[in-house]
């Protein structure tokens, strides 16, 4: 049933089939799943890697990428016309304006989760968030479900944002945990063997120390000291990976550096990119600090800085690579911000409506999806909920929409439950 | 370092003298190590620190007749099945099992050294009476606890939610073996605010959910997960909609989070008011807006830890607008009845006398459930499986492996009157927990018929509370009883009333009126400053220069003028800032919420203020050893990880402490130094990181390298135990 899967390039098949294998084997996948899943949503998928960008905190759709000149409360700033007749972004947004022909823009996402915790919940997981279960995120069940194109990096990786983001591996293997990196300079945590041991000495102490398990292994051949032996396996193999660049920023040219920007941001830019060229299949920034009930504007204006020069640049770096074609971009945000302007020249949480952006991987660009009404309140055509959102990122990546997994508690999920992707984005 | 000296003194003088161990011969040195071992000497004492006593555990003879018991149903159980005993571990294996169980970590290589040459036929009995009546024991059942209850110290929920009073807590109703329904009782009873009553937090915890709070009640003390039953009947079990509905309409009454502007806070009503019509003034007659500048806004901010607590109302609980079934309509109030059995007190006529039924009812000796929870729960902690799983997701169909163990077990819970030590001291001391460890597969089903305690991996906490104590002696001692967390400004601290509480305990209206008024300057300043430098962030000319340097500079000073504001100084107002509460300062600076750079604590590893997991924030942040180790981030109940992953790995092989600190300086290593021959050398190496004596196999492979360059191949030996899988696995 993988078959369209199996066509992919560069997928090790030996890997393929072990990862989906496993995959399969803790999870409740019955041979006769419903017809369903083969009508329309598994076809050949148009992208292979994820950049998800979230913007933490709820990004005011007003006065980012749905601007509404005539509205009362636009406040201090005007629209721009961007590289696409017809199509306006806030002048926040320059660098982005002039790439609108490789963005597609869904101005009529909505939800009724107005909170941080339950609306980042739900935008990473497409449930809601309850006391008892934790839902995977995207990279987890992109994992689970199709395994990693390169097998020395993993296949999930986060940069930025807080310890406890929802998104991660949640019921699924704890495998599929994206790794967490705090800073885009930083790289990988003991990466290199300690200086004071070289790589006789150190294969002498891995002998050394099978030796002494010799017993233990043969007393407790459990699967879980299997996995451990795994482990460590995958982690000499990373050692010695030559792909372990990817994490060396310093080995860009400055003029790239440079065009990315300073910022952390921007560098997690630059990281992600070079993550996904060594074969990292999806990939989360975190750009925070958009929960701007005090002075919108002013806020805006600065957060929309990096996102606007790095993202521009990440377009162009991944178009010029060849690597915008497979490489889906996305830009989400929990939910959006008033119309009105509070007493504090903010504005305050609003999830009936928001705009989130999708570029790449497949995507046509240059075109607008749904719309608001004339003050941006809530959603005149084309609504779109988060879980039809993620639905739509599942499709690119060819992963079974209607395929029910169950939990190891026994209760049954999907990918991005019953949301249905939109295809005329396509 | 390590402590290498003893101090004594003669029994007619009061002169001490210190010196250095390596001056006593080693017969008086083994002598000095076993005294201290079975706790003749007192080192607590000489180091001068004041430990909080333990509650020691009743050494009943009759007791462990419970245990020949549970053992002798086990046998008839297995008999049943065809299943056969596993063996009795030896000495080593059971040494380095009791101290990982009980006070959850590796013994130290005293500690090993002393009971393996113990020749009392009854040591271990004696080791399980010594670990439960230790300081060890307490570190180790609140990662437990704080896993369970989601107690967290971090974030919201550490500061304004009241962590930092919870966690102490927590630990000293350990320490005192309060009985475990009390505890319950005490957490299901609770109101008011965390630093007069840390209980609250429980309620906090879950902070304006109150159904979702009622969710975790039941499914920690009744093991029964409702949460489906909050939206629908639930699919798989018997539980409706109603039935949930009609539990949570006990506790609805309670209400986390005071509104200081109404009645619910009488103190606070009457100066918020006068607060928002001096601000009204100062504005030409408009209402204060919750944000700009005003002596309204100021209060808010100065008293904002008085609207984070619980406190009873006269609120309804009513059906859901969308409920769907027949017995009842959308809306409805919902009268308060139980799952099951009866209520001793039916009056139910206000939030309190509701929420006491509902306790009592919960912790009845009639509620079978609540002991059966308990009981099965403690097992699992001592066996490593429940003799029902999942131990939180019971239904009527859920049968225990051996349903006659069960009921015994239950009866004597409620025989011990939920004297949890004691249950556990009996659980302890059966043949069971002395049998080797058995696989249990979790992707099979029917394999284990309990022939032994089950195979698991160390927990996160486990792990690193080896590595400490490697590193560190008397670990169980270094105790961290205040922890610090902010929020909006606030400073939260174990043992101490924010400002704000005394404040308002110390000062009338019109004195609070005034106290808030006189801070306009500053606080108006920190708001203009803020202001200005987020204007100035944005302007594009500004960037980077050293103006723009300045004005965020100021904004931060204005920012810390502001803070001293919201935490005042009491002694500048005459008040006295003794709590009366028990402080107990052991020398160890406070744990504080405030961001440090990564690389930092890193670096600090393993100095002198390294504690015990359950001494540090709870959970730790994302990068530490413990998050990295599968530690539970406490947002869900019982959320922590056994499995590997690429980063431990890393960790173990490449790290500084692996390859230089454990391997130079550890404790096994400078008692390595004592010792006279290669042989003697490797031999404490081994007691000291596994808890056990090299064999004969090993000994003949390693022993040779060790001759020829000690230094080189005690490294390289060190380093190979810590990345073994016996190190973190539990035989």
């Amino acid at each position: 049933m993988f078959d369209e899967l199996n066509q992919l390039d560069e997928l090790s098949r030996r890997k393929f089939m072990q990862y989906s294998a496993k995959a399969l084997l803790g999870v409740g996948l019955s041979a006769s799943t419903t017809p369903l899943w083969a009508s329309q949503t598994v076809k050949k998928p148009t992208a292979r890697n994820v950049i998800y960008i979230y913007l933490s905190g709820g990004m005011s759709h007003i006065d980012t990428f749905d601007p509404k000149p005539d509205w009362k409360d636009q406040g201090p700033v005007n629209p721009i016309d961007t590289n696409v007749s017809g199509i306006q972004f806030s002048e926040y947004l320059p660098s982005l304006a002039r790439r609108a022909d490789k963005l597609a823009i869904i101005r009529s996402m909505y939800s009724n989760q107005g909170a941080h915790e339950p609306g980042t919940y739900f935008m990473h997981t497409s449930y809601v968030q309850r006391g008892t279960i934790k839902h995977p995120g995207l990279g987890a069940w992109l994992n689970s479900m199709s395994g990693k194109t390169n097998s020395t990096l993993p296949g999930n990786i986060r940069i930025g944002g807080s310890n406890n983001a929802p998104g991660g591996a949640g019921f699924l293997d704890s495998k599929y945990e994206p790794l967490h990196l705090g800073s885009p300079e930083d790289g990988l945590p003991y990466v290199d063997r300690h200086h004071s041991v070289d790589e006789i000495e150190m294969r002498e102490r891995l002998a050394m120390a099978q030796m002494m398990d010799l017993s233990f292994h043969q007393k407790y051949p459990a699967k879980q000291v299997r996995a451990y032996g795994d482990v460590y396996d995958e982690a000499i193999k990373l050692m010695n990976s030559k792909d372990l660049a990817a994490f060396d920023l310093s080995k860009e040219p400055k003029l790239v550096r440079d065009v990315y920007g300073d910022s952390r941001f921007g560098k997690s830019c630059l990281l992600a990119r070079r993550l996904v060229e060594h074969g990292v299949r999806f990939v989360e920034l975190t750009l925070g600090g958009w929960d701007t009930h005090n002075d919108n504007h002013d806020n805006v204006a600065q957060l929309t800085s990096p996102l606007d020069q790095s993202v521009s640049a990440l377009l162009d770096d991944l178009h010029y690579r060849g690597l915008l074609d497979e490489t889906l971009v996305v830009i989400g945000t929990e939910f959006g911000r008033s119309p009105e302007i509070n007493g504090n020249a903010g504005r305050n949480h609003h999830p009936t409506a928001f705009t989130c952006v999708l570029a790449g991987g497949g995507i046509k660009g240059g075109q607008v999806y749904g719309s608001t009404d004339a003050s941006g309140h809530s959603i005149a055509e084309n609504g779109v909920t988060v879980p039809d959102f993620n639905a739509t990122i599942a499709y690119a990546l060819g992963l079974p929409i209607d395929q029910v997994v169950y939990s190891p508690s026994g209760r049954p999920f999907r990918v991005a439950d019953k949301g249905r992707p939109i295809t005329a984005l396509f | 370092m390590y402590q290498n000296k003893v101090t004594f003194r003669r029994a007619d003088s009061p002169k001490t003298y210190t010196l250095p161990l390596s001056q006593f011969s080693v017969k008086d040195r083994a002598f000095i190590l076993a005294e201290k071992e079975s706790g003749r000497l007192s080192i607590a004492a000489y180091t001068g620190s004041q430990q909080p006593k333990v509650a020691p555990v009743k050494k009943v003879q009759h007791h462990l007749v419970a245990s020949q018991q549970i053992d002798a149903l086990l046998g008839k159980y297995r008999k049943a099945q065809g299943s056969e005993a596993a063996p009795i571990v030896d000495d080593a294996t059971y040494l380095r099992r009791a101290y990982l169980k009980i006070i959850g970590r590796i013994p130290t290589h005293a500690e090993a050294v002393y009971f393996l040459n113990d020749s009392n036929p009854h040591k271990r009995a004696t080791l399980v009476d010594k670990l439960l009546d230790s300081p060890g024991y307490v570190s180790h059942n609140f990662n437990l606890w704080a896993d369970i209850l989601r107690a967290r110290t971090t974030g919201r929920d550490g500061s304004r939610h009241g962590g930092v009073y919870y966690v102490p807590w927590l630990k000293d109703q350990i320490r005192r073996n309060v009985p475990y329904d009390e505890f319950v009782k005490t957490l299901l009873t609770a109101e008011g605010y965390p630093w007069e009553n840390p209980a609250v937090a429980y309620y906090l915890r879950d902070f304006g959910m109150p159904l979702d709070n009622m969710s975790m009640t039941a499914q920690i003390f009744l093991g029964t997960q409702m949460q489906c039953a909050q939206c629908h009947d639930h699919p798989t079990d018997v539980w409706t909609q109603k039935d949930f509905y009609e539990l949570s309409a006990f506790t609805y009454g309670l209400k986390t989070g005071v509104n200081i502007n109404s009645q619910e806070s009488p103190e606070l009503k009457e100066v918020m008011r006068r607060l928002r019509e001096i601000s009204k003034k100062q504005h030409g007659g408009q209402a204060p807006q919750a944000q700009t500048a005003s002596p309204y806004s100021a209060g808010r901010e100065f008293f904002d830890p008085l609207r984070w607590g619980v406190i009873h109302t006269k609120r309804n609980l009513k059906l859901p607008h969308d409920y769907q079934y027949d017995d009842a309509a959308p809306k409805d109030v919902v009268a308060p009845t139980v799952l099951f059995g009866n209520l001793a007190d039916k009056n139910l006529h206000d939030s309190a006398s509701r929420v006491d039924s509902y306790a009592d009812w919960m912790v009845s000796k009639n509620n079978k459930r609540f002991t059966l929870v308990i009981a099965n729960r403690m097992w699992k902690h001592v066996m490593g499986k429940g003799l029902i799983e999942p131990i939180d997701n019971l239904t009527d169909e859920s049968q225990a492996d051996s349903p006659e163990l069960m009921k015994y077990l239950e009866s004597v819970m409620q025989a011990l009157d939920y004297d949890l030590k004691q249950y556990l001291r009996i659980l302890y001391n059966t043949q069971q927990f002395q049998r080797a460890a058995v696989l249990d597969n979790p992707d099979l089903d029917n394999d284990y018929y309990l022939e032994g305690p089950i195979f698991q991996r160390m927990s996160s906490e486990q792990i690193w509370d080896s590595i400490a104590t490697l590193m560190v002696p008397d670990i169980d001692l270094k105790l961290q009883s205040t922890y610090r967390g902010n929020q909006g400004g606030i400073q939260y601290e174990s043992s101490t009333k924010p400002a704000a509480a005394i404040f308002v305990e110390e000062m009338n209206p019109n004195e609070l009126t005034k106290h808030i008024v006189s801070m306009s300057e500053v606080y108006n300043a920190y708001h203009a400053a803020r202001s200005a430098a987020a204007k100035a962030n944005r302007d594009p000319e500004l960037k980077g220069t050293p103006e723009l340097a300045k004005i965020r500079q100021a904004s931060n000073h204005a920012r810390k003028e502001w803070n001293k504001m919201l935490n005042p100084d009491l002694n500048d107002y005459g008040i006295d800032a003794q709590m009366g509460m028990n402080s107990m300062m052991t020398g160890t600076p406070p744990t504080t919420n405030q961001r440090s750079g990564k690389k930092k604590p890193k670096k600090k590893w393993f100095e002198k203020n390294v504690r015990r997991a359950s001494e540090l924030q709870s959970p730790q942040r994302n990068g530490h050893l413990l998050e990295v180790f599968g530690q539970s981030d406490r947002m869900l109940i019982e959320n922590s990880d056994d499995g590997g992953n690429v980063l431990q790995a890393l960790f173990l092989m490449n790290s500084p402490q692996t390859n230089i600190q454990l391997a130079n300086h550890s404790a096994p290593v400078l008692e390595a130094h004592l010792a006279k021959t290669p042989e003697e050398k490797l031999e404490t190496l081994y007691i000291g990181f596994l808890a056990r004596k090299p064999t004969e196999a090993e000994i003949e492979a390693l022993l040779p390298a060790f001759k020829k360059d000690p230094e080189k191949a005690r490294q390289r030996i060190i380093w190979a135990m810590l990345n073994t899988q016996q190190f973190i696995f539990i035989q």
